[in-house]
């Protein structure tokens, strides 16, 4: 098993360098109480007051319940249509767990179910996600190997950074419509604890 | 459908003189090159990857018939609704029952070439609704009342100043030029009108056959909330956009943004399967695809032209061709500009003849061959195209000159015509009276200098290009 996890830290460097060459922002994490620490440092140093997030068993190790005082957290569970798109539509940060990273690309694939709504990664202005380094496939067609044509999400969406356009004199602009900050919290037993 | 009035030659001659236009176009254009070139040069990988996309579309284009039934079976498994639409007219039709049966009346929209092509946001605000681009760029176009210019960039031809007045006469605030501000602005307009619609419409990249799915590719993010957000999603297929399975939408996603920006991968890309599941709190609930033909059948049934259903509408022959970074997407006229444009239009507006004389527009250079990441050759179907329309009205008064030229060139007597020439050219005088003289010449020298005489001519060129053939043999 060893060598898996080599290879695993392996595909988490060429994740890392691939996303932060599209704007996205990389905190590696050895264990559970260093990602916990990551997320609560992001959420403090960008003033975030409103946290909507997935369903809390998609998040482990993390825990939306142990964030800083006074910041509110919202799941999706019990929450109507309309309270919920209310909800992260004023939220400061969207957490969610990936269900798979690619490393060539440095894309977060995340599946839409109950648990999981799109909302969450799509209208807050900051996304924030936890990847676990086991979940890092090399290429974009090994990815979707993983799922089988009958059983597709009602949307699989493949995230590659920050929401970006060039539409006015093609300069790059962050944040149109999506999220205009994508932090990948990255959690690989192997890496050196950085910020 | 091509849209302002006159021909290639009066719409052109505007943008060629429009020296503003003229360096916003270039500069873009060369610069998406050239992000391609980046991307693609230094990568051994890329002739694979173009080879797997080419093979890809080459079996879509075959078995297309085939594919769609498979597509519109698995789509509806899924509890999405296909519809099939002949035309513009019945396409726009099959969306406004929808709209109705809904009561939607306010739509959000993301880029789709397909809607401009068949008119839909006309057919919707005819009806009463109020549509929405949320495409930065498509909605600086929508307020500016005109037509994309590029496919990937549609607001190309607009400065940041042209942005900040369109914005400020649309919301009367007063906003700055920079571009992030702007862009802020854009967020905060088209948030209320996402959280407000009834409906959402896109296009799709690619449908799949194989699990009933429609992919999109977008970068700004408003594709997913216009598939997330409203009750009621419409997506509008251009007919031939279908592939087999996802390991060959896989080995599209390899090349389409590539070849459109320099990405390696967009920002966003979807695959949607159906509507929201019933436990789920977002999504809509319920989801139809428009499938389009509108001409396009007629294409797949000519051999000469069938490939050209290949192209998945990544702009890269845009980016290389000379003539479109000169006139601009405006002067094609139709809905798709560029070298695709003009190989596409009349084929799918065979009734309008004007669309025929956008084959001219071209070098017949073949860059937008070179660029195709899916193997069309474009400059080849530009010369059946200029064939077609010379067998079916025969330019008499052209041919006869060619002819006449054909052989006064050959007959070694020709030889003073190049001396005549350059002593004409080397005096400024000279010139102005050749101009005069020669009125054809004038016309074309308005947005063109002619250039200083060489210091050998041709003829003499090819002379010691064939001794030097001679000698090496």
């Amino acid at each position: 098993m060893r060598t898996d996890s080599l290879r695993n830290s392996q595909l988490a460097e060429q994740f890392s360098a691939a996303l932060r060459a599209v704007g996205g922002e990389v905190r590696m994490a050895r264990d559970a109480i260093a990602a916990q620490e990551h997320l609560n440092a992001v959420l403090a140093e960008s003033g975030v007051q409103h946290l909507v997030h997935h369903a809390v068993d998609t998040l482990a190790p993390l825990s939306p319940h142990e964030l800083g005082a006074g910041i509110s957290a919202h799941g999706p569970r019990g929450l109507s249509r309309i309270d919920h798109r209310d909800l992260c539509a004023s939220a400061d940060a969207g957490l969610t767990g990936a269900l798979v990273g690619i490393a060539a690309t440095g894309t977060l694939v995340l599946a839409a179910g109950r648990d999981t709504p799109r909302s969450t990664s799509l209208l807050p202005p900051l996304h924030i996600a936890l990847l676990h380094s086991q979940r890092i496939v090399p290429d974009l067609a090994s990815s979707l190997r993983l799922f089988s044509a009958n059983a597709l999400p009602s949307q699989l969406v493949h995230i590659t950074g920050p929401s970006r356009t060039g539409d006015i004199e093609h300069d790059l602009t962050t944040g149109v419509h999506g999220p205009a900050r994508l932090l990948v919290i990255l959690l690989d037993p192997n890496s050196e604890s950085s910020a | 459908m091509l849209s302002p009035e006159g021909n290639f030659a009066e719409r052109s001659s505007g943008a060629v003189t429009d020296d503003k236009l003229r360096k916003a176009v270039r500069k873009t254009v060369d610069r998406l090159r050239d992000l391609r070139r980046a991307d693609e040069l230094p990568d051994p990988k890329t002739l694979e990857r173009r080879a797997k996309a080419q093979a890809v579309r080459e079996h879509s284009v075959a078995e297309l018939p085939q594919l769609l039934a498979q597509f519109t079976e698995n789509c509806e498994r899924r509890g999405g609704h296909v519809h099939r639409a002949t035309d513009a007219h019945e396409a726009c039709s099959i969306a406004l029952s929808i709209l109705r049966s809904h009561g939607a009346q306010r739509v959000v929209k993301s880029k789709s070439m397909v809607t401009e092509e068949i008119g839909l946001n006309e057919a919707l605000e005819h009806a009463g609704l109020e549509v929405t681009e949320t495409d930065l760029g498509e909605w600086i176009i929508q307020l500016a009342g005109e037509k994309p210019s590029h496919i990937i960039l549609p607001a190309i031809h607009k400065t940041r100043h042209d942005v900040q007045a369109l914005f400020e006469a649309e919301s009367g605030m007063t906003l700055s030029s920079d571009t992030a501000r702007l862009c802020a602005h854009a967020r905060v307009r088209l948030r209320e009108k996402f959280l407000q619609a009834d409906a959402g419409v896109s296009g799709v990249n690619f449908a799949v056959a194989a699990t009933g799915s429609i992919a999109l590719f977008t970068n700004e993010g408003n594709g997913r909330l216009v598939t997330t957000l409203p009750r009621v999603h419409i997506a509008f297929l251009g007919m031939e956009r279908i592939v087999l399975d996802l390991d060959s939408l896989a080995a599209m996603a390899e090349v389409l943004p590539r070849s459109a920006t320099g990405q390696k991968l967009t920002s966003y890309f979807s695959i949607i399967t159906g509507p929201r599941r019933a436990d789920e709190v977002d999504g809509p609930d319920h989801l139809h695809v428009i499938v389009v033909d509108n001409g396009r059948s007629a294409v797949w049934k000519d051999p000469e032209f069938r490939d050209v259903l290949r192209c998945i509408r990544c702009a890269a022959c845009l980016n290389v061709c000379p003539v479109y970074a000169q006139v601009g997407g405006h002067s094609y006229g139709g809905t798709y500009p560029g070298p695709i444009g003009a190989v596409l239009t009349p084929l799918l507006r065979p009734e309008e003849r004007s669309a025929n004389e956008l084959a001219e527009a071209s070098t017949l250079c073949a860059a937008c061959t070179e660029a195709c990441p899916v193997g069309i050759p474009l400059h080849e179907m530009l010369v059946r195209l200029r064939a077609r329309e010379q067998k079916e009205h025969p330019r008499r008064l052209e041919r006869l000159a060619l002819r006449v030229a054909f052989r006064l060139l050959r007959s070694p007597r020709a030889a003073v015509i190049p001396r005549v020439l350059r002593l004409a050219a080397s005096g400024t005088g000279t010139a102005l009276l050749l101009k005069k003289l020669v009125p054809p010449l004038e016309r074309w020298q308005r947005a063109r200098s002619l250039p200083p005489a060489p210091a050998r001519t041709f003829r003499a060129l090819w002379q010691e290009l064939e001794m030097e053939e001679h000698h090496a043999h």
